[in-house]
């Protein structure tokens, strides 16, 4: 029989993405959204690429009778993926409450709900903002987890505890967490992509809006930054690798392969790239010219992180196979087709 | 406290908001109460319609038992019957659809239009006014309209949010009209308004007077298809689920005052759209390729017919990330499969069954 995985947060972004990798390795999968920041068509868009839409189920996590009723109604669930939640850094400075509210209430909901029906296995959607300005690069999964600077940053870190500190005291229960640098790219079919509501705060949204004239200019936050062209590096990984990470990390938790019942792994190229080279592979794989502009410095923005995915290549078999170049194609035959020109 | 009173509180303690949405059984209307109705679930729903011909509450039967969701049948141009609404239930936010929308038919009877349209507008207006008394935070009009009251545009060019107005059709008049009360309202008493002009929307629900389900129907039935003039006139094409995101997002996160576009990036020529159809309806329909366009007639063009609309929406894509999502021939695909398996629907609204639908769902209630 078909193993029956949940994917929260799933008409999501990574979520879609891994909806679609779930069902390909033959998972059955529901997904749940509450839509804040996504369209029920979605599921669709997954449909027309595996040819089975999987079933969706619009409900608040947050909503604690209604999460405990979806689980009494669905039974047999080999593990939750769990990715809704708020995750706009900037906003999150604004929202404090409304980010902790509803990053935490939907996870410890999951997790009543994993402890009251049986659900042995959870993996969750962290990130590479843990480490903060690591002091040794790449980082590894023992470097030490740094104050956030941001509250959705801070979600992620208490995120992690929650989950540590409840399977401590839960026999049974098994959880990874993934920590995931910076995904970029979209789905090769060009149906599922990224999305953002309002003005994009990541890079390549911005790179791809810009260069399809909906924005005049991309702006490049400093050039002063203590690397080789002073910008900004970062770790970027197509979308549809990260979603494959999740898979194996499913099947393994499925099949007892963890380790112990709580494990971390970072999910990168082991490669930085700085802002201004991505912005140049861009422009080398679309021959599109960039109109981008350097200001100073946003705050909160930390100078240079990549990825030690060492672990994950040895003990989860994962590794990025998408290069920088193939992200963003994908990424702009993405855009070109959201936002197909007029006459 | 009498039983209305008992109500109209549980009402207001159980919903974070109250949300009038007028014509909510037509074609669009019905697309965007589905959304909020099942998107936000905090909020209470009330669709006030009149069903006309063009609103059928069958188009709604699949959130009509949702404890969030009220019918409440409604003439906009009753100006009392529209105050003792917004008394009843102190609403927070409207979002206002209802109007007459078949340009043919504003043709033939224009009179309705401007009682629909612009009176029944400023009705809604009047009584958002007095039940908000000055007190306007956390509230929104919302009024939705149409790119037609820009006028007709040449082979280029693309209708903004500055673009004069220049309505040629008693229709798209009555509606430049309604949004002129909407932003006097805004500038004159202060009232939190928003509007939206959209292009040509298409999918399933919409009332087969239009150009694609006409068409869609009439393939179906081996009809004529009629084409007006030589079919060169150029429309944008909207998918209604791609409106209703934007409607959401624009109820959400518009400036009061602000004017938004909406489009589909997606323009066709009338007659490369009907050959397109014909091709998908060969397929659907297992006939020979070529076989449904054979249909097609010619027909002489309407009075005053715009030859092109089209409108850039990236004001609104880029305060709001919004998008439209499928692709034309999908969509289109989609609304054709919606008509071939909703038949009934198609015969019912056809024949007028939809008013046996709305007794057997509302006498007695």
């Amino acid at each position: 029989m078909k193993k029956k995985i949940v994917v929260t947060g799933g008409t999501g972004y990574i979520g879609s993405h891994t909806a679609v990798e779930l069902m390909n390795e033959g998972y059955e999968v529901i997904l749940i959204d509450n839509l804040y920041n996504s369209e029920a068509g979605v599921a669709d868009r997954i449909g027309d690429i595996t040819g089975k839409k999987p079933r969706l189920e619009i409900f608040d996590l947050c909503k604690r009778k209604k999460v405990n009723s979806f689980f009494k109604e669905n039974k047999n669930i080999s593990a939750i993926i769990h990715f809704a939640a708020y995750k706009a850094v900037g906003e999150s400075v604004n929202k404090p409450l409304e980010y902790y509210r509803n990053n935490l209430v939907s996870l410890m909901n999951l997790l009543d709900a994993m402890k009251e029906f049986n659900i042995p296995a959870m993996v969750f959607s962290s990130s590479c903002t843990v480490y903060g300005q690591p002091e040794k690069l790449p980082v590894n999964e023992e470097a030490p987890i740094q104050p956030a600077v941001s509250p959705y940053g801070n979600t992620k870190q208490i995120g992690e505890e929650i989950i540590r500190d409840t399977l401590a005291a839960c026999k049974g229960l098994n959880a990874i967490s993934l920590r995931y640098f910076n995904p970029i790219g979209a789905h090769p079919s060009g149906l599922i992509g990224e999305l953002p509501r309002g003005v994009p705060e990541n890079l390549v949204p911005f790179i791809t809006q810009t260069a399809m004239g909906l924005r005049d200019e991309l702006k490049v936050f400093g050039n002063d930054y203590d690397t080789p062209d002073g910008s900004c590096i970062r770790d970027y990984l197509h979308v549809v690798d990260l979603a494959k990470a999740h898979v194996i990390a499913v099947k393994r938790l499925i099949e007892g392969k963890n380790k112990k019942n709580y494990e971390v792994f970072n999910l990168g190229t082991g490669k930085g790239v700085s802002v201004l080279e991505a912005i140049k592979s861009f422009e080398r794989v679309t021959g599109t010219k960039l109109n981008y502009r350097i200001t100073g410095r946003r705050a909160g923005d930390i100078e240079k992180i990549w990825a030690d995915a060492a672990y994950a290549n040895k003990e989860l078999g994962w590794k990025t196979v998408n290069t920088l170049d193939d992200s963003m194609k994908s990424a702009w035959e993405w855009e070109k087709k959201v936002r197909k020109k007029t006459k | 406290m009498g039983e209305e009173g008992q109500k109209k509180n549980k009402v207001i303690m159980t919903y974070k908001k109250t949300l009038l949405i007028t014509g909510a059984a037509g074609f669009i209307g019905s697309h965007v109460a589905r959304r909020f109705v099942k998107n936000y679930p905090g909020y209470l729903v009330v669709n006030a319609d009149k069903l006309t011909y063009a609103g059928n509450l069958e188009n709604l039967s699949d959130i009509d038992k949702s404890n969030n969701y009220l019918f409440e049948k409604t003439d906009i141009v009753d100006k009392k019957a529209v105050l003792a609404l917004f008394q009843k239930y102190s609403f927070d936010g409207v979002i206002h659809l209802a109007a007459e929308s078949h340009v043919d038919r504003s043709i033939t009877g224009p009179d309705e239009f401007v009682f629909t349209n612009i009176v029944g507008t400023v009705n809604l207006l009047n009584a958002a006014l007095s039940i908000w008394q000055n007190k306007f935070e956390g509230k929104l009009f919302y009024h939705i309209s149409t790119d037609e009251v820009f006028g007709s545009l040449g082979s280029s060019g693309l209708f903004t949010e500055e673009t004069a107005y220049d309505p040629k059709s008693p229709y798209s008049a009555s509606k430049a009209s309604s949004d002129h009360m909407v932003r006097a309202y805004n500038h004159t008493f202060g009232i939190p308004a928003v509007i939206s002009n959209c292009s040509n929307n298409y999918g399933p629900n919409q009332f087969p007077e239009k150009l694609i389900p006409l068409a869609i129907n009439n393939i179906r039935n081996n009809k004529p298809v009629p084409v007006y003039g030589k079919g060169e006139n150029i429309r944008d094409w909207l998918y209604v689920e791609d409106h209703a995101s934007a409607i959401d997002l624009i109820f959400h996160r518009g400036k009061p005052g602000e004017t938004y576009n909406i489009g589909g990036n997606n323009e066709w020529k009338n007659i490369d759209l009907i050959k397109l159809l014909c091709k998908i309806m060969d397929k659907k329909l297992g006939r020979e390729p070529g076989d449904s366009e054979k249909l097609i007639t010619y027909v002489k063009d309407r009075p005053g017919h715009d030859l092109r609309y089209a409108i850039d929406s990236s004001k609104l894509q880029k305060e709001m990330g919004w998008a439209p999502i499928p692709r034309f021939e999908e969509g289109l695909e989609k609304t054709v499969e919606w008509y071939l398996s909703n038949g009934k629907w198609l015969e019912n609204v056809l024949s007028g069954d939809y008013e046996k639908y709305y007794d057997s769902m509302y006498s007695g209630r």
